[in-house]
């Protein structure tokens, strides 16, 4: 993963996507935030990394691969499993929909959203399917039951980025024909 | 208003080959997978009109199956 880090080297940086200079639906101006091209005081694991979609998708599939990508073992599987489970309890009130709507009554892991259910969720996918998407307009998922990993980047950081993910998520399952 | 064209300019050729410079997993045909071409391909032209359209700057998506690198796209805007 030499193209992923929480800060973008100047010849890296003409590779760095930004969003149209206004937001099509509000016309509210729209940035890259945070510019990563400048030195960052805290490099924050949940939302302050820019990467690839060749990067990421070795770094899903490796998820969805209990840890292994290839001959690398990078995480132990029974680690991974735990992460990929739904933590929260019958006690919890499930607040994954605030954070992201495409998300509501996803279960949550160590990390990630973790679908626990075939229905009533707002997106296809297996029981078991795991994600977290970006907030600049970025997504991905991976689907271990259909042996599915998708990453889609696009700088689309205002509402737009929900109706994507949604998008993306139908014409990804409505193209599998077994 | 200037028209947009959602082509496979220089740029996004460019990107297309940073992004998959090395492919992370081996290729596979759609069919290969268990996908529709067809239906895949709607993937392409529903961004094409969206870029188009003005409503995102452009794409990238890479989706695998089984192990395989299925769809990398690249789409750009273009003035």
């Amino acid at each position: 993963m030499s193209d992923t880090g929480f800060s973008i080297s100047p010849e890296k940086a003409a590779r760095y996507a930004k969003p149209l200079a206004t937001d099509p639906d509000t016309g509210k101006p729209q940035a890259r935030s945070p510019e990563l091209t400048q030195p960052s005081k805290f490099e924050c694991g949940g939302g302050c990394a820019a990467s690839t979609a060749s990067d990421y998708l070795r770094f899903a599939s490796m998820l969805m691969n209990g840890g292994r990508f290839g001959e690398a073992r990078l995480l132990g599987p029974r680690t991974v499993a735990y992460m990929l489970s739904d933590q929260l309890g019958p006690n919890i009130r499930n607040l994954v929909g605030n954070a992201d709507p495409t998300r509501a009554d996803y279960g949550f892991g160590l990390g990630l959203a973790v679908r626990t259910q075939p229905g009533v969720v707002r997106m296809m996918g297996s029981v078991g399917q795991f994600s977290w998407p970006g907030a600049s307009g970025t997504d991905w998922w991976a689907d271990p039951k259909e042996e599915l990993v998708v990453v889609y980047l696009s700088a689309a950081p205002g509402p737009l980025r929900w109706h994507y993910r949604q998008k993306i998520n139908a014409l990804v399952y409505q193209a599998i024909a077994e | 208003m200037v028209p947009v064209k959602t082509l496979a300019s220089a740029f996004c050729l460019l990107a297309s080959t940073a992004a998959f410079a090395e492919d992370p997993l081996p290729r596979a045909k759609p069919e290969e997978a268990g996908f529709s071409a067809e239906r895949l391909a709607r993937i392409d032209s529903v961004l094409k009109a969206d870029i188009d359209a003005g409503r995102i700057p452009g794409a990238v998506i890479a989706i695998a199956r089984h192990g395989k690198l299925v769809k990398p796209i690249c789409l750009a805007r273009s003035a």
